[in-house]
């Protein structure tokens, strides 16, 4: 009955229906005011943190402790706190949609279930990566100005904090998509993503067995650690990068399975 | 066209629809009618592909729901009460969903000025009543110019004019060819618009016709006769071919025999009466009938808190 001429079309390609709901999730994230802010608030939130450590450090340096480091490092240090903005952010762009009941609208929009999880994931690690990158950018600059000598760095140090912090984010926003399309429900999403990057790091500390000490070195926290500062032990950036996207892999993997086989 | 063949769903031990074979065909608005928890809303949900149907399948127009590369352009739904994130404006919802369907993004302005919500637009949806919502969700399904519209329950929330107007847009786009299928608790919402009625109760069909021929075969005349000799009178009017039950120790009920014969063939007999009167029967009667049976919580049940 279209007086619109818009065709139906029953064989659509991946690509073209990736594309445009990739464009719609994008199109829904900047009309939330609310994870909008979320970013903002994070790169605010590194930016004065970067500046107080930088503080800190010529502080304890000036008094004789040795605790200079690069500012861009010194700036990545403080995504431990910054990096929760980020996580609530990216379980909300799917929570959001279970909160309010959308989901049904958007799978009926969408009803490929894989098209609809590529295209969350490519939406929620392209904003982090830019948003890890701008973040160190811009961080390092009040950081090294409080540091002043204590926070001299390479260019070379800032690309590997900008791009590590990139990377890491993206990462990590898969990671927390996956949670989030497992709980279905904000407070369920964020929780076990606080646990995953600040509880498990401390809680498995604790325990004195040496292959839970082991295992500890692999959660995805200290990971990128050793992926952003180039360390060389107990492994270096390439395999940091493999256990992240392991990490997201399987969490983004179980999450899709779960949205597969359960009604919605 | 939607095609239902022998749809079936369980949640946990519990069926919500049973071996449901239907077609909903072009052209025409089917009404889909029965209590509240009779599986209206799992079943187009089954249809939309949002809830997995334990055997059985549906299709639209020949294919299953999730096949569809840009499913809004062939099937509109608005199946909640609700549409949209609450945060968002009615411009941005339906901007995305346009998008996500390769649809002209033009058509989100033109949808809200089909449904009436045009100077909302830049509102936040979290403000609207629910009148407002229903004709938010109605204005994403008619997005994409769908051919199949499948709307769950659209008149609830809407004021009069809403619903004259609703009915319009389901009887515009039916005569233009599309297939509406709609759902109600409420005979007498549907009565009006649906050419063709599918009732069910706790997941079954109980009778799908079209509605003039529902109308026809449930709307016989009722007589009710008061009479002391109760049994002869009944006797007497069997042997004429009427179908008479008893409704009390002197009253009868007659089906099938206009009234002037039933009083001639007393006044004949020499039968006293007391009462000879029609009760026209109505298509609300006969659903209640039908579907009170099959009426999961009622108020006996629930200690008199009805559930409509």
């Amino acid at each position: 009955m279209s007086t619109l001429k818009i065709n139906e079309s029953k064989e659509g390609n991946f690509a073209g229906s990736l594309l445009a709901a990739t464009r719609a999730e994008t199109t829904k994230f900047i009309g939330l005011r609310a994870l909008v802010g979320l970013y903002a608030s994070g790169i605010l939130v590194t930016i004065a943190l970067g500046w107080l450590l930088g503080a800190s450090a010529k502080a304890s340096g000036d008094n004789g402790f040795d605790t200079a480091m690069p500012a861009p490092l010194l700036v990545f240090a403080t995504l431990q706190f910054g990096q929760l903005f980020f996580a609530a952010a990216a379980a909300l762009q799917i929570t959001n949609e279970y909160s309010s009941g959308t989901i049904a609208t958007t799978l009926q929009s969408v009803p490929r279930r894989a098209i609809l999880v590529t295209a969350k994931a490519i939406f929620l690690a392209t904003v982090g990566f830019l948003a890890g990158v701008v973040m160190i950018l811009l961080a390092t600059i009040p950081t090294a100005l409080s540091a002043e000598q204590y926070g001299v760095f390479e260019l070379s140090d800032l690309l590997s904090a900008a791009f590590g912090a990139g990377v890491y984010l993206a990462l990590l926003s898969l990671m927390v998509l996956g949670l989030g399309l497992l709980c279905r429900n904000s407070a369920g999403a964020i929780v076990s993503a606080i646990m995953l990057i600040v509880g498990l790091p401390q809680i498995l500390q604790l325990i004195p067995l040496r292959w839970v000490q082991e295992f500890t070195q692999y959660l995805p926290t200290n990971a990128a650690t050793f992926m952003a500062t180039g360390a060389s032990e107990p492994y270096g950036p390439g395999v940091a990068f493999m256990v992240l996207l392991a990490w997201s892999l399987v969490l983004l993997g179980a999450g899709y399975f779960t949205l597969s086989r359960r009604d919605a | 066209m939607i095609t239902l063949e022998a749809l079936a769903k369980d949640f946990g031990a519990t069926r919500a629809v049973n071996n449901l074979s239907v077609d909903i065909t072009a052209g025409m608005v089917t009404g889909f009618l029965g209590p509240n928890g009779a599986g209206k809303s799992t079943t187009m949900r089954m249809i939309l592909g949002l809830d997995t149907p334990t055997s059985g399948q549906s299709l639209v127009n020949g294919v299953p729901y999730a096949k569809l590369a840009y499913p809004l352009r062939t099937v509109g739904a608005h199946i909640s009460g609700t549409a949209g994130h609450p945060g968002h404006t009615p411009r941005t919802f339906l901007k995305a969903l346009a998008q996500s369907n390769r649809i002209p993004v033009r058509r989100a302005e033109e949808a809200l000025a089909e449904v009436g919500l045009q100077s909302v637009a830049t509102k936040r949806i979290g403000g609207f009543s629910l009148g407002m919502s229903q004709r938010l969700g109605i204005a994403a399904a008619l997005l994409g110019d769908p051919q199949i519209l499948i709307l769950d329950e659209p008149m609830n929330g809407l004021d009069a004019e809403g619903i004259t107007w609703i009915r319009q847009l389901m009887r515009t786009r039916a005569d233009a060819g599309g297939t509406i299928f709609v759902s109600s608790h409420l005979m007498s919402e549907v009565q009006q618009v649906a050419d063709h009625l599918i009732l069910i109760g706790r997941g079954e069909l109980i009778t799908e016709a079209p509605t003039q021929d529902l109308i026809k075969e449930f709307t016989q005349q009722l007589i009710t006769v008061r009479t002391p000799r109760a049994t002869a009178l009944a006797g007497l009017l069997l042997q004429h071919g009427a179908k008479v039950s008893t409704t009390g120790e002197d009253r009868l009920e007659v089906i099938g025999m206009p009234l002037e014969r039933i009083g001639a063939l007393a006044f004949d007999g020499g039968i006293e009466l007391h009462e000879l009167s029609i009760i026209q029967g109505s298509l609300e009667n006969v659903y209640n009938q039908l579907t009170h049976d099959t009426v999961d919580y009622s108020a006996e049940l629930t200690g008199g808190v009805s559930t409509k």
